[in-house]
């Protein structure tokens, strides 16, 4: 178990210092600029990451870290404000928090004390924009740690801890999807195929749950049928480098919730099982790839574990200062054994 | 059918696309039918949560009013259509205090402020390159397609050269080249749907090479290829509104040019190439209805032409904004038999 904890922190970390130099950058252009992606590179001077060393993971992975923290200080309880706490603390972590954030995380924080701040607003444009994004996806892997393999266990502690911030179908469906994932590949002796189906099931339940919930449903695409189209087409028997292209054309990978996520659960399906191809595949992707990349890292990283990996990247990474990856996932196996579900 | 009587039905499909949009906009299906009480069907006044609270039933938003001004100015100019032509045409727009000042998109905004030499404050302090590829570019295509009648090369050569001073990206090039071909060709005497989409998809593959030789090359989905799976969807045995759904649900209704402009077609597709039913369908989709809307009931209407609408819309549009589409479309026959003749095929 705790090689699959390790095994996601790491997965995730190396998967967000490798993808952060790709990311806003289209599929075909990082091809022809870099041909496959395999290594830490310098960061161009127009991405958001800018300025960080190559081997640094961008902001949104001490996100989780973060919510890693604050899920063993409350015993594993999942509530809103351990999820806030750890938010508040993020955004005041770092002064170029705001470069990584996305725009439901962003809204969540600026308006987090008006709790009728969506009423008191016109309509928004839509989600492409504003409301459905990857912020709850990209951290809500810790979740999935914490589950011990039930499935259902992490789509309702994802729940717990964000349904009150980000309220809406599609991020929560999003966020339940990976956590579910990650969830499964904690599971001893799982396929792709469970981990695959784990998501889906993530989307789907939550989706019902939400709606139970009278959760708001923000015009867009659907994240689970864009998931189906993804899969589908990481299914075909064409050469992983294409179906990146194809992942890219017709799903997308920018930070929507309806496109960053069925590009990961995509990307998991062209990759084979191969862990680091998945990391690699996610980085060539493009768009939001640091963050596609650290979710295909951490699931991967917790199916097959740390020494799946990559061991000279890894001895390369540049964690985040304060941060022990090796203690943090100790402390969280323990938390996760310890833990006692009501 | 005379050819008058497709220019001014693809004007008119415009711009009731978006009017009738324009209360429905930002919402989803769901949604609409709680908010209205049923599908809608006609104009409707935007309720008062909506971005165009305030207006009556039949006024526009920014998409066909930014069409029909740069359409005015392309015909003060003899026929010539420039970038500085447009940007002109667009300068003017933007001080019209109801169609610039409560609708413009982010893309046109960011543009506005460049010609007019004021700053314009990024939320950024990098380039986020994917939230470039909007479909401000779609919204106001159609009339170009109206001033090349038959020659889809023209008008998606045109078609960049308007794209260009707003949404210089190769992905909103492409969409826009793809409404525009689609115009074209639908203005053809015996054109028919199948026609029409093929000439749409034509226009997104040759636009996304010239966009990339032109343009900024962005990240996000191809609009072509989304196309084909719209038109595929919408080409399916399945009843219309259970393919809207479809289309809804994959390809998306939204701000990215490659939801927009595929659905549109995909709704053509699902409609038998009928704007008003396209319109509708567009209209009670959800997301950017209005956008989605105003492209669909362009190109249908170069189909099918004005009898193809209820026969009091025209007269609604024109009172409700004080335009004249008549008159448009008179202009537009008039500057394309005087000066753009040698470039009719």
């Amino acid at each position: 178990m705790l090689d699959k904890i390790k095994g996601a922190y790491y997965g995730a970390a190396l998967g967000s210092a490798i993808g952060k130099a790709t990311q806003n950058k289209a599929w075909d252009m990082i091809r022809q600029q870099y041909g496959r992606v395999t290594a830490f590179l310098p960061v161009p001077s127009d991405a958001p990451a800018s300025g960080m060393l190559p081997e640094q993971p961008s902001g949104e992975f001490e996100n989780g870290l973060y919510l890693s923290r604050h899920l063993i200080a409350s015993h594993g309880v999942a509530s809103e404000e351990v999820a806030l706490a750890a938010l508040k603390e993020w955004e005041q972590s770092t002064d170029c928090y705001y470069r990584f954030v996305d725009p439901t995380t962003q809204y969540v924080i600026n308006g987090k004390d008006s709790p009728n701040r969506l009423v008191k607003r016109s309509l928004w444009k839509g989600s492409y924009f504003c409301l459905s994004t990857n912020g709850l996806a990209v951290k809500s892997y810790p979740i999935g740690l914490l589950s011990k393999g039930d499935i259902d266990q992490a789509i309702k502690d994802t729940y717990a801890l964000c349904f009150k911030q980000y309220q809406d179908i599609h991020t929560l469906q999003a966020g339940c999807a990976v956590a579910a994932t990650v969830s499964c590949a904690m599971r001893k002796d799982v396929s792709l195929y469970d981990i695959i189906r784990a998501g889906l099931k993530g989307a789907k339940a939550s989706k019902e749950l939400a709606r139970e919930k009278g959760c708001i449903v923000y015009p867009g695409p659907d994240v689970e049928k864009r998931m189906e189209m993804a899969i589908e087409i990481g299914m075909q028997r064409k050469d992983p480098q294409q179906l990146i292209g194809e992942i890219s054309d017709m799903i997308g990978n920018c930070c929507m919730a309806a496109e960053s996520i069925p590009a990961v659960f995509g990307i998991l399906t062209a990759s084979k099982g191969d862990v680091m191809g998945s990391i690699y595949n996610a980085v060539s992707l493009g768009n939001a790839s640091d963050a596609a990349a650290l979710m295909c890292g951490a699931v991967m990283g917790a199916w097959k574990g740390v020494s799946s990996l990559d061991h000279q990247l890894l001895s390369r990474l540049q964690l985040p200062t304060g941060f022990d990856l090796e203690a943090l996932s100790a402390e969280m196996l323990r938390t996760a054994e310890k833990r006692r579900i009501d | 059918m005379e050819y008058y009587d497709k220019v001014y039905g693809a004007l008119l499909g415009a711009a009731t696309g978006d009017a009738m949009g324009a209360a429905t906009e930002a919402r989803t299906p769901e949604n609409i039918i709680a908010v209205f009480g049923h599908p809608v069907t006609t104009f409707e006044k935007p309720p008062v949560d909506a971005i165009g609270a305030g207006s009556e039933a039949g006024q526009l938003t920014d998409d066909f009013s930014c069409a029909y001004f740069i359409a005015s100015h392309i015909i003060k100019n003899k026929g010539i259509i420039t970038e500085k032509v447009v940007e002109n045409a667009i300068v003017d727009w933007s001080e019209h205090e109801v169609f610039y000042t409560r609708f413009a998109g982010p893309s046109t905004r960011r543009a506005v402020a460049k010609f007019k030499g004021k700053p314009f404050p990024e939320s950024t302090d990098f380039v986020n390159y994917p939230f470039w590829a909007t479909n401000g570019s779609g919204m106001r295509i159609s009339p170009i397609g109206l001033f090349n009648p038959g020659n889809i090369d023209q008008a998606i050569e045109d078609a960049v050269t308007v794209t260009l001073p707003t949404h210089a990206n190769h992905l909103s090039i492409s969409g826009a080249c793809a409404v525009a071909a689609a115009v074209s060709c639908a203005l053809k005497p015996y054109a028919d749907l199948y026609d029409v989409l093929q000439a749409g998809l034509y226009g997104a593959e040759k636009g996304e090479i010239l966009g990339r030789e032109v343009g900024v090359i962005v990240p996000g989905a191809s609009v072509l290829r989304r196309m084909e799976l719209a038109i595929k969807i919408g080409s399916s045995l399945k009843t219309p509104e259970e393919k809207t759904l479809e289309l809804a649900d994959r390809i998306g209704s939204g701000l990215h040019i490659a939801e927009a402009v595929p659905s549109a077609f995909g709704l053509l597709a699902a409609h038998n190439g009928d704007p008003m039913a396209a319109i509708i369908a567009g209209v009670n989709m959800g997301y950017d209805t209005d956008t989605v809307s105003t492209m669909a009931g362009g190109i249908g209407g170069a189909l099918k032409g004005k009898t193809a609408f209820p026969t009091d819309f025209g007269e609604i549009i024109d009172r409700m904004n004080g335009i004249d589409l008549h008159g448009l479309a008179l202009g537009i026959l008039e500057t394309n038999r005087l000066y753009r003749k040698e470039r009719r095929a």
